[in-house]
């Protein structure tokens, strides 16, 4: 009781306190926000440094005293803008000397400024050479440079433009200090600034990803060659955009052969963007916790924390952009992509340049977009583009708020790039974030800037210079072990459940049946006969990899030299357990000894005849009394048919060319075998012919009622007969067509006339119907496994599981 | 400048580590390998030990797989003949049966240490006497016989590099390897009563021109001098000998490569001489014989690295008599039960396709009733496991009897071998690592591989018996060997090792050619294309075309190839004659921007060729290929 009265006294104390807030709040929002709008109105257009300084001034009191109250909405809302307008006034002072600062240690700052070393920034960029030249904290000029149409987008022509630029400007190559560039897609490495070393060049000559920046290493070391001290000067380049420090979990994807990784974000802007802040705000660099985002052609959003960018959302398929699509819906991919309504390729383009808002609105362009709006759109053109605002706006603030579901609070939230001066997706992007943490806006870029300060950083604070090598091998090894610790198995094959002795209705449920009774009884061999065969040792290769499982071990029986190629070629990994060479001259004879002596349990036909191993078998099976008097070998196929939901089987299609009556009934017999197997309760059999009732002018439908008529007393399965196929396979059909019997339209297994009809109808389905067939040869307790080269994996796979499973049964009787 | 190994002889070496036995086990055996590899320098100078130097060396090895520079012994001096004959005719055994010759009538000759000394010093006197000095080249192009003998063992006394050619070779590819090392003096046979052969050398002759030719037997070949008129013209003292530095070029084996570009492999004199005669010990020596005489059948050519280290060198220096037969590289069924009723338990050396021949023609019987060679070693090709058991039961005394070595014309020296001893032998197995030897098994990037997955078979490190160069074409033989995968010495076999550190052999890397009889690795043509410029990366095969093997190359190109196709086409042709030779020219260039890989990295060749000859389905399994879209592409077009 005592607890519960503290609790309603403390909420009506709060709820006090709170009015009195509020109302405070409310003051504060609409006064500051009236005064930073006349403030920002006022001196909108002013160059004067002194009227900037001013207002500079009480910007930062204001943002200093706002700290100290920090958290709320209002008050972030206010902070954002002030942060915002301080930003600007800073980078408007001539040559971005404030910013510059910003970007340095004071210490480093002033003797920079006093030394005024002479830097050479080098960005190349799809098309065009962006290039500046520094003296100290100081941009003296800046250029871009465009390739031209003809031109070939090689370094010597980018280097050309440079030195061209360079005389133009008056700047003589010789006298420069240093070169610092973009760096590229090197090998992965953490942020921060590198010299450069010959080892990078090696590691670009085949990038991870094609980036034009992938140009800049080289470009750089050619102009040090040209300035002729190539060995006294330093060049540098800082947060490539091959950067990667992402945490371990943000590794993870939800399929365990996906692994991110940090590639794909604009790290020298976001750790610009962050220094610039931290120092304005008067953060700690290192300590700051932040979400940063690049709102450019490609977008990207980062999240800053201990020193790090831990977590983010790639420019390449993270986010939508200006000419990239961003995640999409993976069931509506899937469905698009089978019914051909995309292509592969397509996917590609519209995920790397021709989605986004290009795919939206047919523009890449937001300026463009907006300036129709209010030039020419009709009112539903108008609310599309309403639309599409709104939805990057959701995108970017969603993907925002999503880097920070670890839970620390932030301390900004930065917007960057050139976007970030579209109003109309900023004041969107405003209202979703409603006051959550401060706003700021840093458009444009400081990516000149923050080279040329990583490059002094590394020439006053020699020792924040990182060793490529060491930073890069490290970092792999690190990956190495994450990557251990990702692979990590739990359960060494997946855990699914199902009803035991419910019917197999697909041949992935036979799959997995399979290796349950693998588990239950033991791991069978498999003697491939003739195993200097491809497709043999594809499938073998299937049945012992697939979900890294076993299903059976192999013995590869035939030429040890052309066994052992064929493994190398596939990858095979012949380790005296799981697969074993036997080598001989004679692969029948010898696989049949080992079938005699038990050391292999299953026959599979590999490069061998198969006339010539069912002859082999036969007699061995005879003389043993494995085959009893009257039994049949005979084949089953086991369909697994898109349409249906229960599984087919079809037989006989392959062994029995022209069965008569008595071989007929014996492939039922082997074929209910197989249904058992398949715990089908009360089997179906449908005796196939052209047409559902008698016609003595067709002789398959006078047999086919004989047959139905020698099953009649069983009462383990349903035989009738004759059936057309269209009246076994469809009960619709079979109801038109008034059908009295039982299996109307829901055969279980399919009694063909004869090895033709048997091999069309089997060929039909799969090639037509997109039907995979797993197959075996019921040689009285020993079931064979046959597959040729036109068969899918998943055939493969199925028809040794097929096999295998039926062996336990059949050995059980 | 990291790959810049050098071991010195250390100060206090002298009670250092040494294997005289072999050990009977795997766990001992994998102890003492170990520590040959811990002490690699020390294993090797004690191995150096059995051969006689004339001034003894200070540094072990140099080696430098970066620029190839790899030299063994390198300060020391020495001569292989000395070590041959004089310095078992020191020991007192002059009188030692060293050689032994059966004539095709099936009499037998034999000659002791002292009878072949007389024989190569007049040989010696007769060499000098034709200008013949230290360095220049003579080539020898006969059967084994003692003559080819004499004549090695004399060259290498005289400092002068021999040439063994095999004797089946065409004359055209004789008439290319003689311009290529530029050989002073060419040694024929006039006894073979081989039409092609004695056909072949006329051609040779009239080519020739020039050129001095000697004939050994008894029937005079015109053009020619005869062994005996040469024998007779030796008027300068064949006594005293020079002794050479451990690098000086012992003898050149030129490889079976058709009609291109000549490749000599040159071996140097210390290394090969010391590895020769610590490999023989331990491998030969290591089965226990109750005989006083120790004998090795050698029906493995001498023109070949096997012939070579073990054939002359290694039974030579530690006094095992060779007994060669006319029959050469055949011996018939006959030639061998006559040997084994005259000679009292011979050791065999033989390449398993002669193993293949004889277990077709006896048929399931032994060789002979009561009598078997105690120790068979095979190398050639893959030894399997079957030819293992007829060996073992029709030849020797068991399965364990019959060991396997992996030698190669670059490896000089087996490397990899099984031991004649149950424990150390496993049927069908490469073998283990010979001491002293690094092999790794290592995946396309370079990556080792696990137990029993299948990668690349390369060495780590040097050996002394290696190949140091291709003679005159340096570039050629760091492209071959050392630059596909950089750091080691590649070779084109693909290997896995199993749980118990045996090796075994997978497969070839490449496809093998037939051009005009001969064959030709593809993986001579992908490394000069490979080196083109414009070339990432080349994978080419072989299928059957209507006018025999046709060439197919496929290409990764550095770039997309903006030129005219033809003119690349046509680049690329007289890229390949230049360095490999016109028939090496591929008839199709296929472009494309990957090649099919298994999930390991390697190049699917058999989904390759089948492409090539238009023999796949478009919805075939691809599930062992990491990049199947690839080869849907390549199968579209």
């Amino acid at each position: 009781m005592n607890h519960f009265r503290k609790v309603i006294e403390s909420i009506a104390e709060i709820g006090k306190s709170r009015i009195k807030l509020s109302a405070y709040e409310r003051q504060l929002e609409s006064a500051g926000a009236e005064w930073l709008e006349r403030t920002s109105q006022n001196i909108k257009d002013t160059i004067d440094e002194n009227d900037i300084s001013g207002v500079i001034t009480d910007l930062a009191a204001l943002i200093e005293s706002l700290r100290a109250v920090s958290g709320v909405p209002p008050i972030n809302v206010i902070m954002g803008k002030a942060l915002s307008l301080l930003v600007d006034l800073e980078r408007r002072i001539p040559l971005s000397k404030k910013a510059m600062r910003r970007l340095l240690t004071p210490q480093t700052a002033n003797r920079a400024d006093e030394q005024k070393k002479r830097l050479l920034i080098v960005d190349p960029t799809h098309g065009s050479t962006k290039a500046a030249y520094f003296e100290g904290i100081e941009m003296i000029s800046s250029a871009e440079h465009h390739l031209l149409p003809g031109d070939d987008d090689s370094i010597q022509t980018r280097v050309n433009a440079i030195v061209a630029w360079l005389n133009e400007s008056s700047i003589d190559i010789t006298t420069l200090d240093g070169i610092a560039c973009r760096g590229g897609y090197v090998q992965p490495i953490p942020t921060g600034t590198y010299r450069l070393v010959p080892e990078m060049l090696r590691d670009l000559e085949e990038p991870r990803i094609n980036h034009p920046s992938n140009l800049s290493v080289a470009i750089a070391m050619q102009l040090a060659e040209l300035t002729g001290k190539k060995d006294e000067i330093l060049l540098t380049t800082s947060d490539p955009v091959g950067s990667d420090e992402i945490d371990t979990v943000e590794r993870l994807t939800g399929f365990i052969k996906i692994k991110r990784d940090g590639a794909g974000a604009h790290y020298l802007n976001h750790k610009a963007v962050r220094r610039l802040l931290s120092s304005i705000i008067g953060l700690d660099y290192e300590e700051v916790v932040a979400v940063t985002a690049h709102l450019g052609n490609a977008m990207s959003i980062v999240l800053h924390r201990k020193g790090k960018i831990t977590s983010l959302v790639d420019s390449i398929s993270g986010i939508p952009s200006t000419n990239r699509c961003g995640p999409l819906g993976m069931r509506q991919v899937l469905d698009s992509l089978k019914t051909d309504e995309i292509t592969l390729k397509e996917l590609q383009a519209v995920t790397l340049s021709r989605g986004g808002l290009l795919s939206l609105a047919g523009t890449n362009d937001f300026r463009t977009l907006d300036a129709f709006r209010h030039k020419g759109a009709t009112r539903l053109q108008q609310k599309k583009i309403d639309l599409i605002f709104d939805f990057f706006a959701r995108q970017i603030t969603s993907a925002a708020l999503k880097l920070t579901s670890e839970g620390k609070s932030l301390d900004f939230m930065a917007l960057t790039g050139g976007l970030a001066r579209s109003e109309e997706l900023v004041r969107r992007i405003e209202s979703n974030v409603t006051g959550r943490y401060p706003l700021v806006l840093v458009p444009g870029s400081l990516e000149l800037e923050s080279l040329a300060a990583g490059w002094l950083r590394g020439v006053y604070e020699p020792e924040t210079l990182r060793d490529y090598v060491e930073e890069r091998d490290a970092l792999r090894e690190k990956r190495h072990e994450e990557n251990r610790l990702i692979d990590t198995v739990i359960f060494d094959r997946k855990i699914i459940y199902r009803k035991k002795d419910a019917p197999i209705v697909s041949l992935d449920e036979l799959i997995d049946a399979t290796f349950m009774s693998v588990k239950e009884h033991y791991t069978p061999t498999i003697g491939i006969v003739g195993a200097n065969n491809e497709e043999a040792i594809l499938a073998a290769k299937r049945a012992n990899e697939e979900g890294n499982y076993r299903l059976a071990k192999f013995q590869l029986v035939g030429d040890f030299a052309e066994i052992s190629k064929i493994a190398y070629d596939f990858d095979l990994i012949v380790d005296n357990d799981n697969y074993t060479i036997v080598d001989t001259d004679n692969p029948i004879d010898d696989a049949i000894k080992l079938l005699e002596s038990g050391q292999v349990q299953i026959l599979m036909k590999g490069g061998v005849k198969t006339e010539n191993i069912l002859r082999g078998v036969f007699h061995f099976l005879k003389n043993s009394g494995r085959l009893q008097r009257g039994e049949l070998m005979s084949h089953v196929f086991v369909m697994d048919i898109p349409v249906r939901n229960k599984l087919l089987l079809i037989t006989d299609a392959a062994v029995n060319t022209y069965p008569d009556e008595s071989k007929r009934i014996q492939i039922i017999e082997n074929s209910l075998k197989v249904a058992a197997n398949l715990n089908l309760k009360k089997p179906k059999v449908a005796v196939v012919s052209a047409i559902e009732s008698v016609n003595l002018s067709i002789e398959s439908s006078i047999e086919a009622e004989r047959i139905a008529e020698h099953f009649a007393d069983r009462n383990d399965c349903i035989v009738e007969g004759p059936l057309s196929f269209d009246v076994a396979m469809d009960p619709d059909i079979a109801h038109e067509k008034h059908y009295k019997g039982e299996i109307a339209g829901t055969a279980d297994v399919l009694i063909m006339p004869d090895i033709d009809a048997g091999n069309v109808l089997y060929k039909s389905l799969t090639t037509q119907s997109g039907a995979t067939a797993a197959g075996v040869i019921l040689c009285g307790d020993m079931p064979m496994v046959l597959t040729s080269r036109g068969d899918s994996a998943r055939s493969k796979l199925s028809s040794i599981s097929l096999a295998v499973k039926l062996l336990f049964d059949l050995q059980k009787k | 400048m990291e790959q810049d190994r050098t071991f010195f002889v250390s100060e206090n070496s002298s009670d250092g580590f040494r294997i005289d036995k072999i050990p009977q086990d795997i766990e001992s055996y994998r102890k003492l390998y170990n520590k040959s590899l811990e002490n690699r320098g020390e294993f090797w100078k004690n191995q150096a030990e059995s051969v006689t130097w004339d001034k003894a060396f200070t540094v072990v090895v140099n080696e430098n797989f970066d620029n190839g520079d790899i030299s063994w012994f390198s300060d020391g001096k020495l001569n292989a003949c000395v070590n041959a004959l004089d310095v078992r005719a020191a020991e007192g055994k002059n009188e030692k049966i060293a050689l032994t010759f059966f004539s095709k009538d099936g009499t037998s000759k034999s000659y002791s240490i002292h009878e072949i000394l007389v024989e190569v010093k007049a040989l010696v006197a007769a060499l000098k006497t034709n200008r013949l000095k230290s360095g220049e080249r003579l080539a020898l192009y006969l059967p084994d016989s003692p003559e080819s003998i004499f004549f090695m063992l004399a060259c290498a006394r005289a400092g002068i590099i021999y040439v063994p050619i095999p004797y089946h070779y065409t004359a055209e590819m004789v008439n290319d390897i003689i311009d290529d090392c530029k050989a002073d003096m060419l040694v024929v046979s006039g006894d073979i009563d081989s039409e092609s052969y004695h056909s072949r050398v006329c051609s040779v002759i009239a080519v020739q021109d020039g050129m001095s030719i000697v004939a050994t037997g008894e029937n005079a070949i015109k053009g020619t001098i005869s062994y005996s008129n040469l024998l007779s013209s030796g008027n300068i003292s064949g006594e005293n000998y020079d002794s050479f530095d451990a690098e000086h070029p012992l003898f050149i084996l030129y490889a079976n490569s058709a009609t291109g570009i000549p490749r000599g492999s040159v071996f140097a004199t210390g290394g090969f001489l010391v590895q020769s005669a610590s490999s023989f010990e331990l491998l030969f020596k290591s089965v226990n014989e109750k005989t006083n005489r120790e004998s090795l059948v050698c029906c493995t050519n001498l023109a070949s690295a096997a012939g070579q280290s073990y054939g002359l060198w290694g039974s030579f220096i530690k006094g095992c008599s060779v007994i060669i037969t006319a029959d050469g590289e055949n011996p018939s069924v006959e030639y061998l039960r006559l040997i084994l009723r005259q000679e009292p338990n011979p050791r065999l050396l033989i390449p398993p396709r002669v193993l293949a021949v004889l277990k077709r023609e006896l048929d399931g019987k032994p060789l002979m009733e009561g009598a078997a060679f105690p120790f068979i070693a095979c190398c050639g090709d893959v030894l399997s496991p079957r030819l293992v058991k007829f060996a073992g039961e029709a030849l020797a005394t068991g399965p364990e009897k019959v060991l396997n070595m992996w030698i190669q014309s670059e490896s000089g020296i087996a490397l990899i071998n099984t031991y004649a001893n149950d424990k150390l032998n496993r049927p069908g197995a490469l073998g283990l690592p010979f001491f002293g030897i690094e092999p790794k098994i290592v995946n396309h990037l370079g990556q080792r591989c696990r137990p029993n997955e299948s990668g690349q078979l390369v060495f780590t490190s040097s050996w002394p018996g290696m190949i140091r160069t291709i003679w005159g074409q340096t570039e050629r033989f760091l492209e071959l060997y050392l630059q596909r995968i950089k750091g080691y010495f590649n070779t084109n076999d693909g290997v896995r090792v199993d749980n118990d550190g045996f090796y075994w052999f997978m497969g070839r890397l490449d496809d093998v050619i037939k051009v005009r009889g001969q064959s030709l690795a593809t993986s001579e043509i992908e490394a000069v294309l490979m080196s083109h410029p414009m070339i990432a990366e080349s994978a080419v095969v072989s299928i059957g075309g209507e006018e025999g093997e046709e060439i197919v190359a496929y290409l990764v190109t550095e770039e997309a190839v903006q030129s005219e196709y033809d003119s690349v086409e046509t680049e690329l042709n007289d890229y390949i004659i230049q360095r490999v030779g016109e028939f090496a020219v591929p008839t199709r260039y296929i472009v494309t921007g990957e090649l099919p890989r298994t999930r390991t990295g390697k190049v699917v060749r058999r989904l390759l060729r089948r492409i090539a000859s238009g023999d796949m389905g478009s919805d075939e399994d691809l599930s062992h290929v990491a990049n199947p879209e690839v080869v849907k592409k390549l199968i579209k077009r």
